[in-house]
């Protein structure tokens, strides 16, 4: 019998005592839980720090115009029709490129921002894993599409898929929005309007 | 290794692209195996399916026929629902019409998204997706939750909302479904080892026992992988012949010839499973003992 075990406690003691060592279990183990890790890259300098700032300010903009112009339209039904999917899709893609006529490339990926990517995901793509990681992207990827800003994304050309640990690099996206690859070029894509919002070209190294 | 596979096909361990020189048993005489008991959860798989094409339209009456003497009540998607155009039309060619008869008998159809789907695809009433990309749900009957997840995308928000579901779900099966595959034979594709590192660990914490998947255009069961069992199901419309790559070493069953979908059956602790070609032969069979705490 070890020494712990003839230890005897009175039972009022540890009504009393149960209750605070539950409670210091519980604190002990959330401050050691892993909490999910924040989305985005961490900025190497004040210079990013910034940029990173600014591509948000961008991308709320963005985030609040969408809003609008989906607040504008009739709601879409958690279950709907393929014709009223199809027609809300359109108008949606219509009206958001009508606002956004005059939108030119780097108005959301600023040069500084694009630059900023390119930099982090040469990082990602650099690993011991890179080839296997650039074959997930490559998969189905519709590098022959050209990339316009503003214009419809075809319903015929496969998605990219997207590894984690690229998502987990870039800055989270408001919903609506995603990033996808288009060969080598990163782009911001508006789901429910269909359209490339912006994009950054040749983003993962060659 | 917790989890026992005890496999009760004739085709015990063989590599099923040979099926086509085998058995023969046809259509709704070959479905009616399995337990097919009352009161157990009968469910079907489909993946890569909305082409429009005759296959996909000669699958989907094999289907049907297997309905006639295996009622399932619920069919999983695992993506790539839709090829191509997505007009309310193609909806109909690729889906509405070819399942006619299984929507109207009731069954309800479950989907995942694969590369060549829409996000809008989750507004669909078919899909029952209750405009979520990711979402999970209690089996009607049996203990048994289903996830489906969106893997073209997996951002950090639907991993940890992936991580709570598994943590909260009480059901004694917890039994995910989404396109692409952690495991898989293909040439073409293969396994896709980024979401493996991502997924496969939370699979084993938190006691998911069944994985279905697509991607590659065939059917293959997966020798279980640390006790897991994974199904690749991409040969619902689409087919890529040949492309079963036996040099894996991860091939417990396989077709690669024909048009497949998987029919299962839960009862109790137990998985059933049998696939079903284009042909209407049973290409594999078997049952599966879930993992256990």
């Amino acid at each position: 019998m070890s020494h712990l075990s003839r230890i005897r406690v009175p039972d009022r003691a540890a009504c009393l005592l149960l209750p605070i060592a539950a409670a210091l279990c519980v604190l002990v183990s959330a401050g050691c839980r892993k909490e999910p890790p924040q989305q985005g890259p961490v900025p190497a300098s004040e210079e990013e720090a910034r940029t990173l700032e600014d591509f948000q300010h961008r991308i709320d903009d963005y985030a609040a115009l969408h809003k609008k112009i989906e607040a504008e339209l009739p709601a879409l039904p958690k279950e709907a029709s393929p014709m009223q999917i199809d027609q809300h899709q359109r108008e949606f893609g219509k009206r958001m490129a009508e606002v956004r006529a005059g939108a030119r490339h780097g108005d959301l990926m600023t040069p500084a921002m694009q630059a900023l990517v390119r930099r982090h995901l040469a990082q990602v793509f650099s690993g011991k894993d890179s080839a296997d990681l650039k074959g997930s992207v490559m998969d189905e990827n519709p590098a022959g599409m050209k990339v316009s800003l503003n214009e419809r994304y075809p319903d015929e050309v496969p998605l990219s898929t997207m590894p984690p640990e690229v998502l987990q690099m870039l800055p989270k996206m408001p919903q609506g929005l995603e990033y996808r690859f288009v060969g080598r070029n990163l782009v911001i894509m508006d789901d429910p309007a269909h359209l490339i919002a912006d994009f950054v070209s040749d983003a993962i190294p060659e | 290794m917790r989890a026992r596979l005890v496999i009760v096909s004739l085709l015990l361990s063989t590599i099923l692209w040979t099926a086509r020189a085998q058995d023969g048993r046809q259509g709704a005489a070959a479905a009616a195996a399995l337990p097919n008991a009352a009161g157990s959860l009968k469910i079907a798989v489909l993946g890569d399916f909305g082409t429009g094409s005759s296959r996909q339209y000669e699958l989907a009456a094999q289907m049907v026929k297997a309905h006639g003497a295996f009622p399932f009540e619920l069919v999983l998607l695992v993506g790539d629902n839709l090829y191509g155009s997505e007009r309310p039309q193609d909806f109909q060619k690729k889906f509405e019409i070819p399942y006619k008869a299984l929507l109207d008998a009731g069954v309800k159809f479950y989907a995942s998204l694969g590369n060549h789907d829409a996000r809008e695809q989750r507004y669909y009433k078919p899909f029952n997706m209750d405009g979520k990309l990711y979402y999970s749900f209690k089996a009607p009957r049996q203990d048994v939750r289903f996830i489906a997840l969106e893997s073209t995308y997996p951002e950090p928000a639907q991993i940890a909302w992936l991580e709570n579901e598994l943590k909260s779900a009480k059901e004694a099966w917890k039994v995910v479904f989404f396109h692409h595959p952690l495991y898989s034979s293909g040439e073409r594709h293969g396994s896709d080892t980024r979401l493996r590192d991502t997924l496969e660990p939370l699979f084993l914490k938190y006691g998911v026992s069944l994985v279905f998947t697509g991607h590659d255009h065939f059917y293959e069961r997966v020798k279980p992988q640390k006790g897991i069992l994974y199904f690749v199901t991409g040969s619902g419309g689409q087919l890529r012949k040949g492309n079963i790559d036996t040099s894996t070493g991860l091939t417990a069953a396989g077709l690669d010839t024909d048009n497949a979908f998987l029919m299962g059956e839960f009862v109790g602790d137990t998985f059933s499973f049998r696939a079903i070609a284009r042909s209407g032969q049973v290409v594999d069979s078997g049952s599966f003992h879930r993992r256990t705490e």
